[in-house]
């Protein structure tokens, strides 16, 4: 059987909450992941440990998702990468990109967490999530603090 | 009282009485030279009240038998006859009549005679060799012959010159020909070597004195056969002023003793001397000059006489072919310049630029033209600087529009300092505004003038004693050009006359192409505009005047045109503007009239000048304040919108974090919490008005965002997904009912965004018209190159006089800033789109909207400015 914790996905927001919040879905789903809020953080540690997949926000201050995502391919091309944003101008940078020949994935925020886990399956049909596993009220879990 | 002249002999030769020989009596000299007597008979012919002293040599009858008595009883009668014969004829009374050729005694007499004062002079000449009239008539013929061939001057002079020589026989005959001082240059001679040459000698003024010119040109020829002569005096009866009698006409007149001495300085005893007359004046004179005494009959001299007449008219005619010859090629240069000048806007530009012909306008070296003090010169001018001065002499002389002259230095003596380039000038004045001329330069010619004989000082020269030698005489002439003819001078003043008319024209259309510019202008301002004097009254009003029925009499604010205390106003500080010669400003209402409401205006006037600085009148405007007023509200609500259309933008991006975060924390809570719990219904609401936020962030982004930038096509379709989805709630809350009823395939090309929302508005009008429980319809359609979208309602409708207001900008907001715009707004998108928006309505019924659009490209662009 496949296991999905052997994914290990980089989930890069400058928004604490949002990198936090997805990084924990994706942990209860069955995935390794890593919040960073910063991406040059992100992109160090890509260097040391590549990651699988990447879902990024696009527009951030230190570097852009667009940029981050393409750095990362170059040091591990078979990353997948995912890219959210709240903003217009992502078209155009996409734009760039495809211009250099990468193809990514854009979701407009906010993007429902059954999309999202839904997209990532799309990206490697073994990273399928079968339904997220409701708790019963008679099991206690635990799940990683936010 | 008789008046004698003794001769002159002796070393100084003149008696003292004689001061100046510009008083001396010519006319009157109260004698005659003795190759003949002379008679003065009274007005009836009956008597001789007067006669010459030496009357009774000829006819050996003493003087005192002579004086008082019959003419019958003195003169043979055939002479007599001829006489009396004379006063029946008409003609020539004042003129020299000859007679014929009468015998008396042994000899024969050339008779003359003319009138003076009614009185009748008959002068008796000597004859001392017979000629015959054939001889005259022939010498005639030949001349006359031989003056068609002549082509010049020159060669006409040589051959009078000539033919006086053949038929005079003095040893010398001169021509002169007089300059413009009067001095004579001899141009041609005829001589056999007794005398001296004096060809190309020039004699000075004096030598003929003004008032002999004057006599010359009355009486064309005199001679002095002997130059020893004693004159016989005239005697008269005691009543006869004898001495004062005008002999001017008289063939025998005695002439002045300083000539006399001239005659015999000159070493002439006999002279003769013819006048060329041309066009009334002294052109010069032919002399004849002769050792010894000589006599020439009356009918040789008077064949001269004829002769040189033909040559005076030959010499106009000459002149005048010359002149036109001249003033036909100064006209082609002329007119070529004016050409150019003409045909150029910037008539002084064009000028400019043909400097080198405007040289040749008056045959000149060097040209310059200075407009408003600047300069452009062309071939040799003196210095800019001298050029400048120049300007500035004749700046000092206001009432000057031309000058012109040869020796510059004599009218300017700081001008001989360039003398060598500008010794002739000639200026000519192009503008009575601004210092404009146009100037002709000339170089210094040095000449040589031999004069005949040691000229003397100019002003002293009214000599009592001519000179003694007429040996050539070298001045070396400095400072002087070659003369302008009149011909140049002429040119100068057509082409001055040329210039002014193109000035003239260029201001004449100026001025109307100011005037209708103003005209123009004033038409095409959105206010009223007006010109007054300065008591107010109209001058000129502008179209939106007149339309406002405001009329064109009288004073801008009187004539019941504004409301009386506003008049009132206004007659004060009008007042007060005019005295002080200050903008006038302020705020009035023109009255009501059937057309217009009575309404407020901004008044502002403000005085015009003229050049010189005097005030030529008012130009006011007003200026609708109402207008303006509901103008200012128009656009602040515009910015209004527009800024809220862009905080709307902002705010969807700023929505879609918190969004995004909300959204994975209700997940993450709805993973710990039991499956069928009701909290687990709680969270799907939450999700469910999550994702009805979210929609609206991106409708609103999508709107506003890219899709605006760029015309696209859209559906219907898709406009009213939108558009019902952003009103879901309140559709659902009224319990409204909403029918789609086709079409949503149809196309439409323009802003997808901007279509959206002007949907939303009329979706949003629509949904506050209706009841609850009510419906509306939505339907679009495809026709050719148009497409339509409707939206209909069952709502309470609108009245006609709500319909009339429905798209001013104020009238509509509901509330609803970010999303409904505005019919005036909506109104406004579908017309920039090349569309149409046309509101059915009836109350209690419903209202239909149909937004009419272009169904594709028509590559027609579409302004998209915010509006």
């Amino acid at each position: 059987m496949y296991c999905l914790s052997s994914v290990r996905v980089f989930v890069v927001d400058d928004e604490v909450v949002i990198a936090d919040t997805l990084a924990t879905i994706l942990k209860i789903s069955g995935f390794t992941a890593i919040a960073f809020n910063n991406p040059k953080l992100a992109l160090t540690a890509a260097h040391l440990n590549p990651p699988d997949l990447l879902i990024s926000d696009v527009v951030m201050p230190q570097l852009s998702g667009v940029d981050l995502a393409i750095q990362i391919r170059t040091i591990h091309p078979g990353c997948k990468i995912l890219l959210l944003s709240g903003q217009a101008q992502t078209k155009n940078l996409l734009r760039v990109a495809r211009e250099a020949g990468h193809d990514f994935l854009l979701l407009a925020k906010p993007v429902h967490p059954r999309d999202l886990l839904k997209q990532i399956g799309g990206q490697d049909p073994r990273w399928v999530v079968e339904r997220l596993p409701q708790r019963s009220s008679a099991s206690v879990g635990s799940v990683p603090s936010l | 009282m008789e008046r004698e002249f003794t001769s002159s002999t002796g070393e100084d030769g003149v008696r003292r009485e004689i001061q100046n020989c510009e008083d001396e009596p010519i006319r009157t000299p109260g004698s005659i030279q003795r190759h003949g007597f002379l008679l003065i008979l009274d007005r009836d012919e009956q008597q001789v009240v007067a006669a010459s002293e030496n009357t009774t040599e000829f006819l050996n009858v003493p003087l005192a038998r002579i004086l008082g008595a019959r003419v019958d009883t003195v003169l043979p009668l055939e002479i007599v006859g001829a006489l009396r014969g004379l006063s029946l004829r008409v003609e020539g009374q004042t003129s020299l009549v000859y007679l014929g050729s009468y015998q008396l005694g042994e000899r024969f007499y050339s008779v003359v005679t003319h009138w003076v004062g009614g009185e009748r002079v008959v002068e008796f000449e000597r004859v001392d060799r017979l000629v015959s009239p054939e001889l005259t008539n022939q010498v005639v013929t030949n001349f006359v012959n031989k003056l068609s061939k002549i082509t010049d001057e020159r060669e006409l002079c040589e051959a009078i010159t000539k033919q006086v020589k053949d038929l005079t026989g003095f040893n010398r005959i001169l021509l002169y020909r007089f300059d413009e001082f009067g001095h004579g240059t001899v141009l041609c001679e005829e001589s056999d070597g007794i005398l001296p040459s004096y060809l190309g000698l020039r004699f000075p003024a004096t030598d003929i004195p003004q008032q002999a010119r004057d006599l010359y040109v009355l009486n064309t020829v005199r001679i002095i056969p002997d130059a020893d002569y004693i004159p016989s005096p005239l005697r008269g009866n005691r009543s006869h002023s004898s001495g004062a009698f005008d002999l001017s006409m008289s063939v025998l007149r005695s002439v002045s003793p300083l000539h006399l001495q001239y005659m015999k300085n000159m070493g002439t005893n006999s002279s003769m001397s013819i006048s060329i007359v041309c066009e009334g004046k002294l052109w010069g004179l032919i002399s004849g000059h002769h050792a010894e005494a000589r006599t020439v009959p009356y009918l040789v001299r008077s064949c001269c006489d004829l002769l040189t007449k033909l040559v005076g008219t030959q010499l106009l005619s000459f002149r005048v072919s010359a002149k036109l010859e001249r003033m036909v090629h100064f006209h082609a240069l002329q007119r070529r310049i004016l050409m150019h000048m003409a045909a150029e806007h910037d008539y002084l530009g064009a000028m400019a630029q043909q400097m080198d012909s405007l040289m040749l306008v008056t045959n000149s070296s060097g040209s310059a033209l200075i407009l408003e003090g600047k300069l452009k010169t062309a071939g040799h001018t003196p210095s800019h600087a001298s050029i400048v001065k120049l300007a500035s002499w004749m700046d000092a002389n206001p009432e000057l529009n031309c000058f012109e002259s040869r020796h510059l230095a004599q009218s300017i003596p700081w001008a001989a300092d360039f003398s060598e380039t500008c010794s002739g000038w000639m200026v000519v004045r192009i503008s009575d505004v601004k210092q404009s001329y146009v100037m002709w330069f000339r170089p210094e010619v040095q000449r040589t003038v031999t004069w005949a004989g040691e000229p003397k000082e100019k002003a002293q020269d009214l000599s009592l004693r001519p000179r003694g030698s007429f040996e050539a005489w070298k001045e070396i002439v400095r400072g002087q050009s070659e003369p302008w003819t009149e011909m140049e001078i002429d040119s100068a003043l057509e082409f001055r006359a040329a210039v002014m008319t193109i000035s003239l024209k260029r201001s004449e259309e100026a001025v109307q192409l100011g005037e209708a510019r103003f005209s123009q202008l004033t038409q095409a301002l959105p206010s009223l505009v007006w010109t007054s004097d300065n008591e107010g009254s109209l001058t000129y009003v502008n179209q939106l005047w007149m339309e406002e029925g405001l009329g064109t009499n009288g004073i801008w604010f009187r004539q019941g045109r504004l409301v009386p205390e506003d008049e009132l106003k206004c007659n004060a500080l009008w007042a007060i503007a005019v005295r002080d010669s200050t903008p006038f400003e302020c705020e009035l209402r023109f009255r009501a009239t059937p057309k217009v409401s009575e309404r407020w205006h901004m008044v502002r006037a403000a005085p015009f000048l003229r050049a010189d600085g005097t005030r030529a009148g008012w130009v006011g405007t007003c200026t609708d304040l109402a207008d303006k007023h509901q103008r200012e509200l128009a656009l602040r609500m515009t910015e209004k919108l527009v800024l809220s259309g862009r905080l709307t933008s902002v705010i969807a991006h700023e929505i879609n974090n918190p969004l995004e975060a909300i959204g994975n924390l209700f997940y993450l809570l709805s993973a710990k919490m039991d499956v069928d719990s009701e909290s687990q219904s709680y969270v799907q609401l939450i999700e469910s008005e999550l994702l009805r936020i979210s929609g609206i962030t991106k409708q609103t982004l999508r709107w506003s965002s890219e899709s605006n930038q760029r015309a696209d096509v859209g559906t219907a379709g898709a406009i009213f997904d939108d558009v019902l989805r952003l009103y879901a709630g309140k559709i659902r809350n009224k319990e409204i009912q909403v029918i789609v009823e086709g079409g949503e395939n149809s196309q439409f090309f323009g802003y997808v965004g901007q279509i959206t929302q002007v949907i939303a508005n009329l979706v949003s009008n629509a949904i506050q018209a209706v009841p609850v429980g009510g419906t509306f319809w939505l339907s679009a359609s495809e026709d050719g190159e148009m497409m339509s979208m409707i939206v209909r309602d069952n709502g309470y409708g609108m009245d006609r006089e709500t319909l009339k207001q429905i798209f001013e900008p104020f009238f509509t907001t509901k509330g609803d800033l970010g999303n409904g715009l505005g019919l005036y707004i909506s109104k406004e998108i579908v017309e920039r789109h090349g569309g149409t928006l046309i509101v059915q309505s009836e109350v209690e019924i419903g209202t239909e909207i149909r937004v009419q659009l272009p169904a594709r490209d028509t590559g027609k662009s579409i302004d998209a400015t915010p509006v």
